[in-house]
């Protein structure tokens, strides 16, 4: 039995959408790195390091993640996670990190950090600076602003000894990190692209096959779908990639309460008061001094 | 004729050594005639301001008289308060002694300012209840400074 070229054409098409659901479960344990696209990871981490450049181009560089990197290589992948370091100051800065995770994880982690800092009155703006003067500093950028919030992107490597430095300014009234693992979403998402990239890859040999118009727009259809989910999770590792790479630490300014001074009014001259008269005295011998009372003055 | 001028003179200084001391009646008071002082006021609430001179003897001076009166009015049960150098109208130095006093469930200010010159002591009483008296102080203060010792 000969089937026509059309419901061929079909038949491929489901072969592959199957083949696409179970090659996310047969592909997981597979190594990342032989999946490793250097096109969009270094994209994504050009985009961060955009960022950092802006915060000031004249004092970082950018350099490939190294061992200690919080995105560790067998995880991320060939996603180059952003790296900014003061430059020509490289072994002075790797001496002085305060870790922020210990040597053994092995997780892509996302650090989000909060402080709110109650400084002395009128030293809000003055505080603000030397927040964004240690951010940048440290690598990062300022993020978002206002008259007493502030939001930093740090290099992730560096969130700890940011969040200290901050700690700083003035007295911490309230202090909190979240870390989120983004470790397992990357994973599936890397998985998935490939799968959906191979299956673009054979669907685009399918086209070259088709006989008709109608076969034709069936195929470019699919391949549609295809790129727009290819697009989608591109822009997700992108953006999980940058986050990964940058903490993020919001800080919040309070004025301290103002030191009331009261001044106490002048006070009258104490009074002198005479010294409890001794039982002892005798009273002088004159009588009229008997008539010296309040009730004889009071009485009308 | 001659014995007519030493009548004169002897009158002069007799009722001049009567003459009653008394001080400038403050707004809101009113004096009254009263025997048992030279010059007595009150006003409508009744404080009372009140003058009268005693015979200086034993011949003392302001400390004695001043201390004679506070030793008396103390070991009676007044509570001294505060004392004060004062100048009559005419100059004289003086002493004020001002006390408090419970009586008859009320609280009494109760001040006892002392003159004394040559022959005579002139003693200046103030008094009235405290809460009444304490708006008046510098209407009586006024008052016993205008007093004449001569």
């Amino acid at each position: 039995m000969t089937l026509p070229f059309r419901y061929s054409i079909v038949l491929g098409l489901l072969a592959l959408s199957s083949a696409c659901a179970s090659a996310k479960d047969s592909l997981a344990p597979m190594d990342m790195a032989a999946y490793a696209e250097p096109a969009y990871d270094m994209a994504g981490a050009e985009q961060a390091d955009d960022y950092a450049s802006q915060a000031d181009p004249s004092m970082m560089t950018t350099e490939a993640p190294s061992s200690g990197s919080v995105m560790p290589a067998q995880v991320m992948g060939s996603i180059a996670p952003t790296r900014a370091v003061v430059a020509g100051g490289e072994q002075a800065i790797a001496d002085d990190d305060v870790p922020t995770t210990g040597a053994d994880v092995d997780q892509m982690l996302v650090f989000n950090g909060a402080l709110t800092v109650a400084v002395q009155p009128d030293t809000i703006p003055m505080s603000i600076d030397t927040a964004v003067d240690l951010g940048v500093a440290a690598g990062g950028y300022i993020s978002q602003q206002t008259d007493t919030t502030l939001t930093l992107r740090v290099p992730s490597r560096r969130f700890r000894k940011l969040m200290r430095g901050l700690e700083g300014l003035g007295q911490v009234r309230t202090r909190s990190v979240q870390t989120v693992d983004v470790s397992e979403e990357f994973h599936d998402l890397k998985v998935r692209l490939e799968n959906l990239l191979a299956t673009r890859t054979r669907i685009q040999k399918l086209l070259g096959q088709a006989k008709d118009l109608a076969e034709i727009m069936v195929v470019e259809k699919e391949l549609e779908r295809l790129s727009v989910e290819i697009d989608r999770i591109e822009g997700r590792l992108r953006f999980l990639s940058s986050q990964a790479a940058f903490s993020t630490v919001t800080l919040a300014f309070q004025e301290l309460p103002r030191e009331i001074t009261i001044v106490q009014p002048d006070e009258p001259p104490p009074l002198v008061v005479p010294p409890a008269v001794p039982a002892h005295l005798v009273d002088a011998p004159v009588a009229w001094l008997g008539g010296v009372t309040v009730q004889r003055l009071l009485s009308l | 004729m001659k014995r007519s001028i030493w009548i004169l003179t002897l009158a002069a200084v007799v009722l001049g050594g009567c003459s009653t001391t008394r001080l400038q009646t403050p707004s809101g008071f009113a004096a009254r005639d009263d025997d048992s002082y030279d010059y007595r006021a009150s006003d409508g609430e009744g404080v009372v301001l009140a003058v009268h001179s005693e015979k200086n003897d034993p011949r003392g001076d302001l400390d004695f008289w001043s201390a004679a009166l506070d030793v008396r009015l103390r070991k009676a049960g007044y509570a001294a308060q505060d004392f004060h150098d004062v100048t009559s109208a005419d100059g004289r130095p003086g002493r004020q002694l001002r006390y408090e006093v419970e009586a008859q469930g009320r609280t009494l200010a109760f001040w006892v300012t002392v003159f004394v010159s040559g022959r005579r002591v002139v003693i200046v009483e103030a008094g009235g209840d405290t809460e009444l008296f304490a708006p008046k102080t510098k209407v009586v203060e006024a008052a016993i400074a205008s007093v004449r010792v001569g």
